[in-house]
């Protein structure tokens, strides 16, 4: 009965996980200091925008990203004029929808932490000759490593056990889009246990190792 | 260099509107007000940090704003001192001084061992941040600031934040540091103390408005200078230490043509000290009298005579050849008595002198 059973969907996975939120940290960053910055109104609109994900239904979340990825979708033809293969039921596909599954995830961290910082230090630094790009680099990311940790976790964590949003854009395409949730799913759908078990066990000891080191490296920057 | 200009600024409901200004190019520019007065404002919108200020500001031949640009404050090249220490809690003392120090342009005027010297930080220079006291921080964050090699420093009350402690123990590097440097300072505090001890012009400031840029003498002496509101009033002058008397253990000091005698300090022959006479503890007579147990007796010249409450005069006194005049507080029946009028010479009999 094992024989059956492929860990190729866990490498998808780890590879949508990671390009995700590396994605997630370099457009987070900006986002979150302007968000940061803003007041009133605009921050609640900006704000409500970007949570937005936290609670639509992924199917909702992935019916709309299907319009717009979609061949015939706004995103979908500007992508495939320039001469790419379709985003939809492709690894490119999935990446965009999860960057936007898991925004709040590493905004929301990042924002909280870049409003803790506070822009004193910002202007003690620029009145002592720093640059912006070497402010973000000698004092915003050292300062608020911590957050940065947070906001990795939790978006890595979220990626890792999407399930609505992938099944809407990616299908089910073992070897292509068959992230390890989905392929989990599919094993008890067709009643091998065992796989689902196999699969399973790999993703809880994955997600407890991963979490485990995380907390262990904010207790050591924590110091 | 000087600093000059005209800056408009709405935030919130305060409104700041400096009116013409120029800022003198050397020595320290006390910023004074009551609390709500602007001052902060004020300088935060010279520094560059308040992007909604407008007008215009010029250094020297660099245009910080006008209508067209405002220069980015790290290219400004000015020292910032913020009234909480605002150190970098991720870098030590060292690293913390040699942040400014790194990105400096030009010569370097200011080295480290100088600052370390001017500010008693060597033993400080391995350690954490988060474990200085409040005044260790803020002398670091002076340092910082005088590392990056700055055209003008600012210092925003750098001693509100401490206890009478610290500001006692951090005063001296303060009053070392104004001597040694070269360039302007501008240096906000609503104690009439620090302006005493570190000003040479003062900058007067009132409802978002600079409402008079004087020189110390003039601020100290004219009538009802806000420097003194609700206090008593009193005189600083500017004494040189002329001879140690060691068997007495007393100094004397020249003030002008005149000698005073003070407890001896830990100061040096040469030296320049200001010093501080309430006008209560001056009295006037007509001749030094042959036995006295009083030290100091001073002859002056009476310049103008003022009211100043119900029952006695202010008189403003003028030693030959001192910049700074002294005040006595004499009580109209003595005025009467005495016929005091101006341009007439007294002696004037000091009995308590206090230095700065």
């Amino acid at each position: 009965m094992l024989a059956d059973l492929s860990l190729q969907p866990l490498w998808i996975t780890l590879q949508v996980a990671l390009y995700t939120t590396l994605i997630l940290m370099v457009i987070g960053t900006p986002l979150a200091l302007w968000l940061a910055r803003i007041k009133g109104k605009k921050k609640a609109v900006f704000e409500a925008l970007i949570a937005l994900p936290l609670v639509l239904p992924p199917t909702v979340l992935g019916f709309y990203l299907l319009l717009i990825l979609s061949p015939d979708g706004a995103l979908g033809q500007v992508w495939q004029a320039f001469g790419f293969a379709p985003l939809t039921f492709s690894m490119t596909g999935l990446v965009i929808g999860s960057v936007i599954y898991s925004l709040p995830f590493a905004v929301q961290p990042l924002m909280s932490g870049f409003e803790l910082l506070g822009k004193r230090p910002l202007e003690a630094a620029s009145a002592l000759g720093a640059k912006p790009i070497d402010r973000f680099f000698s004092i915003i990311l050292p300062l608020t490593r911590r957050h940065y940790l947070v906001a990795f976790t939790l978006a890595f964590a979220h990626t890792m056990g999407e399930f609505g949003v992938i099944l809407m854009i990616g299908g089910n395409i073992p070897g292509a889009t068959q992230v390890a949730s989905i392929a989990i799913y599919s094993h008890v759908e067709a009643m091998e246990y065992t796989q689902a078990h196999v699969l399973s066990a790999i993703l809880l000891v994955m997600s407890f190792v991963v979490l485990s080191i995380v907390y262990g490296l904010n207790r050591k920057l924590s110091r | 260099m000087s600093l000059a200009g005209n800056l408009s600024l709405i935030k919130d409901s305060f409104c700041l509107q400096t009116g013409d200004f120029i800022l003198p190019a050397t020595g320290v520019s006390a910023i004074f007000g009551l609390s709500g007065s602007g001052k902060t404002t004020f300088l935060r919108a010279l520094a560059g940090f308040e992007n909604e200020a407008t007008g215009q500001l010029n250094f020297g031949e660099q245009v910080w704003l006008n209508k067209k640009k405002s220069t980015p404050i790290y290219k400004r090249q000015l020292g910032y001192v913020f009234q909480e220490a605002s150190l970098f809690q991720h870098l030590d003392v060292k690293q913390n001084l040699e942040y400014g120090l790194k990105r400096a342009k030009g010569n370097q005027q200011i080295t480290l061992n100088q600052v370390i010297d001017w500010l008693g930080v060597e033993k400080l220079l391995n350690r954490d941040v988060a474990n200085l006291s409040g005044g260790e921080k803020q002398r670091v964050a002076i340092g910082r600031a005088l590392l990056s090699q700055p055209n003008i420093l600012m210092m925003d009350e750098p001693l509100a934040s401490l206890d009478v402690f610290a500001k006692r123990q951090i005063m001296p590097y303060l009053e070392k540091l104004t001597k040694e440097l070269a360039i302007p300072i501008l240096y906000i505090t609503h104690s009439a103390e620090e302006v005493e001890r570190l000003a040479d012009t003062v900058v007067f400031m009132a409802d978002g408005k600079i409402t008079a840029i004087e020189p110390l003498g003039e601020a100290l002496n004219k009538k009802n200078t806000p420097l003194y509101q609700h206090q008593e009033p009193k005189a600083v002058l500017s004494a040189v230490i002329k001879y140690h008397h060691v068997e007495d253990a007393l100094f004397e000091l020249s003030v002008g043509n005149a000698q005073l005698f003070i407890a001896e300090q830990a100061k040096k022959i040469g030296e320049t000290i200001r010093l501080v006479i309430p006008a209560n503890q001056v009295s006037l007579v007509k001749e030094q009298p042959e036995a006295s147990s009083m030290l100091n007796y001073l002859a002056v010249t009476i310049e103008e005579i003022d009211d100043f409450n119900k029952y006695s005069k202010l008189i403003r006194l003028r030693i030959e050849n001192a910049t700074l005049p002294l005040l006595a507080q004499i009580t109209n029946r003595s005025v009467q008595q005495l016929q005091l009028q101006p341009q007439q010479r007294w002696v004037a009999a000091i009995k308590t002198v206090s230095i700065l």
